[in-house]
């Protein structure tokens, strides 16, 4: 099970967040805002938290569909390292939900996380990730995208057509052409994307969207 | 409390964190306010927030996930101060 999140630093009210004091109460445990505030950059440390959360949310989600984002029982360990690409890797804890892997990408302009979930054996390593604006992949398409009528039940935002664009090059790049990404309606919104082939799910393959501002990313394990 | 009324602060308090004002212009009680008015997760923090304030009410995080359309906050805005 998977989940990515994606947060442009660069939108009004990012930065500067981590002077919101309720908003750091709600969403942060005492350990995690201490972290924050003891953090070179208290604002992008604040955001490369939350967007580990929620994307070990997304990942529980999949296995637990009544599963609640509490912010605060999502909780990112303290202990984190470097691997061999150079990214900074951990783990979030969730009660009674087996740990969720979690690596970040963090830049100047955006923090990117994703979380992985296996049943106990993580692997976020294994997840192949994508990012980029979202301006620069609908610049040569129709406004459409080329989506099909299917993927399009779920687009109401440019950034979504762009999202499920970046998803498809990354299956292609990843030895699966020609698949559509589409949500299925589901009770409070749409239900996790699932990449088809030829009309049928691709069983072997699990995706994550995500978009912020200019940004758009995808993440896909192949099992 | 009439519904029509909390219709009415929820849309001028969601309206504070949509980027993109032309989304407002369907907004109805259906509308998805993550996935149809853009907002990110973290701004539905902050949205659940800035209702807490205007109502003095607090939401708890276990009906976070129940709002995912507008009437969904009505709803639980209702709620809450009903339970008051």
């Amino acid at each position: 099970m998977i989940g990515n999140d994606i947060v442009d630093l660069g939108l009004a009210g990012v930065l500067g967040k981590s002077g919101d004091r309720r908003f750091l109460e709600r969403v942060f445990t005492v350990r995690e805002r201490d972290d924050i505030r003891l953090a070179a950059d208290p604002d992008e440390e604040l955001w490369a938290l939350w967007a580990a959360k929620e994307a070990a949310f997304k990942a529980v989600s999949r296995a637990e569909s009544t599963v609640v984002f509490s912010p605060k029982r999502f909780e990112v360990a303290a202990d984190r390292s470097s691997n061999s690409s150079g990214e900074l890797e951990g783990l979030v804890r969730h009660c009674g939900a087996p740990d969720c892997q979690v690596r970040w990408i963090r830049t100047p302009g955006f923090v990117h996380c994703v979380g992985v979930l296996e049943g106990g054996r993580s692997r976020a390593l294994d997840v192949k990730t994508a990012v980029a604006p979202g301006k620069q992949l609908l610049s040569d398409v129709s406004p459409e995208g080329g989506l099909s009528a299917a993927e399009l039940t779920s687009v109401r935002t440019s950034q979504s057509t762009a999202v499920r664009l970046l998803a498809r090059k990354l299956c292609s790049e990843n030895g699966l052409p020609k698949v559509e990404i589409i949500r299925s309606s589901a009770v409070n919104g749409w239900g996790a994307p699932v990449a088809f082939s030829a009309s049928r799910p691709v069983g072997n393959a699990e995706i994550s969207l995500s978009h912020d501002g200019r940004w758009v990313a995808a993440a896909l394990l192949l099992r | 409390m009439e519904r029509e009324a909390v219709f009415s602060t929820v849309v001028k308090v969601v309206s504070r964190f949509i980027r993109d004002q032309k989304l407002l212009e369907d907004i109805g009680g259906k509308t998805r306010i993550i996935e149809d008015l853009d907002i990110n997760s973290a701004r539905l923090i902050d949205v659940v927030l800035a209702l807490e304030d205007e109502y003095e009410i607090e939401v708890d995080d276990s009906v976070l996930n129940r709002i995912g359309t507008i009437d969904d906050a009505i709803d639980v805005i209702i709620e809450q101060l009903e339970g008051k």
